[in-house]
């Protein structure tokens, strides 16, 4: 009787996947693996920037354009990078609405008013749904700030990666505010990535331990990767962008 | 030894329960909770009130059926089923709460008794297996090998206490879920029917308001029957690929002009 209703409300099998709690958490895991992605390709691309300010040209510079040129010349202009930043704009929307569905779900499922007692469920675990939408307000805030550049309280123009953090990272509290980001982010990781695997079917009794504590490791490794730049900026290790004619220019009108 | 307790009393389960204070003096050490329970009840009928309804049938820790939120944790302090929880775990003298399972799929029949049914139409979605019995198998026509058989025992041994989703912050059962799809997934009597089973159970487990699992790991804490979170691995594993399969793999049948 149950199998006949299931075959007549099926539509396709990613629908009803999403229909149910168990296959829209395995949605939400896999959408998961892309952010963690390039969460981590990100952190690595923003290394290039300890290489220092170069002779008036930046390391990091040149990786934002090689990015942008990604495939050239066989691709146009920044084709690589909008495709790259469409599917992540995607899957963090089907993250989202899918952790919004399942904790409604998960809401309407206990009585209100009789919450169940914390019995180990670890910190990291236990604030997903706080780190989560705090990195939803960064990711946009992050954005306006270096890509759009439209939060420009410290000097901001197009393709001066370097002369852009510098300034940024000379205020206390946009390094304050960028560390808070990077640690809500380490704890989203310690719980999100060892939860992917096990989403996924793939944690096993005997490599339990390696996947728990790798997830650690990654989230410590990304974490430290993120901050050392508005670290190295705000303490001086990272000196002045070498100045040409343009950066004067600049620094007065920041003035 | 004397325990203040704070009784949670509900009619039926259309009114909102309260809890209730209520003495219980001179309990032995060694009582278990539900005879400690009993005391009172015996109690509460010398003096004419109603007594306090819980459930209970072995009072050995294999039936599933004793089931009480013991200071908000399910079974009581000591990962046993409640009739395996004996009075000497807990202080002289202290104030005990004891509520029923909290889901909102277990509603309350009366006071701490709780309607598991939606667990069983789990079960009767496919937590089974359809095969004509016989005679017996040949001895070596199926074999099963020793891990095999340990994992499918290890997962059955779930009394269906439901103690996995009253402990769960979600109200999930997939700890539940997980453990009867691993005792029938895995063993060759059910390979039939395995997808089918694998979506039937997942259906009927959102279809009854379970919630979502939040890899908090919690249900496995308070299980009496120690089963691990591994189940629950087992069962995105198994609906990973369930969900995929073509629901109905029978031919049409052929006709003649």
């Amino acid at each position: 009787m149950a199998t006949q209703e299931a075959q007549r409300r099926r539509r396709t099998w990613i629908g009803e996947a999403w229909d149910s709690n168990v296959g829209k958490k395995v949605i939400v895991a896999v959408t998961g693996i892309a952010l963690v992605g390039y969460v981590v390709l990100h952190m690595l691309g923003n290394l290039t920037t300890l290489l220092g300010p170069g002779d008036g040209s930046p390391q990091i510079n040149a990786y934002g354009e090689w990015l942008r040129d990604f495939g050239a010349p066989l691709l146009p202009h920044a084709m690589v990078i909008w495709v790259v930043r469409i599917i992540l704009l995607v899957a963090l929307i089907v993250h989202i609405v899918g952790v919004f569905q399942l904790t409604q779900r998960n809401r309407a499922a206990r009585p209100a008013g009789y919450p169940a007692k914390r019995i180990g469920r670890s910190w990291a675990a236990r604030t997903m749904r706080l780190t989560g939408p705090l990195l939803l307000l960064f990711i946009i805030f992050h954005i306006l700030h270096f890509t759009v550049l439209a939060i420009d309280v410290t000097p901001l123009r197009e393709g001066e990666i370097y002369e852009n953090l510098y300034g940024a990272f000379q205020k206390w509290y946009f390094v304050l505010l960028y560390l808070a980001a990077i640690a809500s982010l380490g704890y989203h990781l310690r719980h999100g990535v060892w939860s992917l695997f096990q989403t996924l079917g793939l944690d096993r009794p005997a490599r339990n331990p390696y996947l728990r504590h790798g997830a650690t490791a990654l989230s410590v490794v990304v974490c430290l990767g993120f901050a050392v730049i508005p670290l190295a900026f705000f303490t001086g290790a990272l000196p002045e962008p070498v100045s040409g004619p343009s950066a004067h220019v600049a620094t007065e009108v920041a003035r | 030894m004397n325990f203040q307790l704070e009784i949670w009393r509900q009619d039926v389960r259309e009114e909102p329960g309260h809890f209730e204070t209520h003495h219980v003096e001179g309990i032995d050490p060694e009582a278990s909770f539900l005879e400690m329970l009993d005391m009172l009840n015996e109690g509460l009928i010398a003096k004419g009130g109603r007594t306090v309804a819980f459930d209970s049938d072995c009072r050995e820790g294999i039936c599933g059926t004793c089931a009480l939120t013991i200071n908000g944790m399910p079974h009581g302090p000591n990962q046993v089923t409640t009739c395996q929880t004996y009075m000497r775990d807990f202080e002289d003298g202290s104030t005990i709460f004891v509520e029923p399972f909290r889901s909102n799929s277990f509603p309350v029949v009366r006071d701490l008794a709780v309607d598991r049914s939606a667990l069983d139409r789990i079960i009767e979605a496919g937590g089974y297996v359809s095969v004509t019995t016989g005679p017996q198998p040949n001895p070596n026509a199926m074999p099963i090998s020793p891990e095999t058989q340990h994992r499918a025992m290890d997962a059955s041994i779930c009394i269906q206490c439901g103690a996995c989703v009253a402990a769960c912050p979600n109200g999930a059962a997939m700890l539940f879920t997980g453990a009867k799809l691993t005792h029938l997934n895995i063993l060759p009597q059910g390979q039939p029917e395995r997808a089918e089973r694998t979506r039937n159970m997942v259906l009927q487990m959102d279809e009854e308001g379970f919630g979502g699992c939040t890899n908090y790991g919690e249900c496995s804490r308070v299980c009496p029957q120690d089963i691990s979170i591994d189940v629950i691995g087992m069962l995105y594993r198994e609906y990973r690929s369930a969900v995929r399969k073509k629901p109905n793999p029978h031919q049409k049948k052929m006709v003649a002009q």
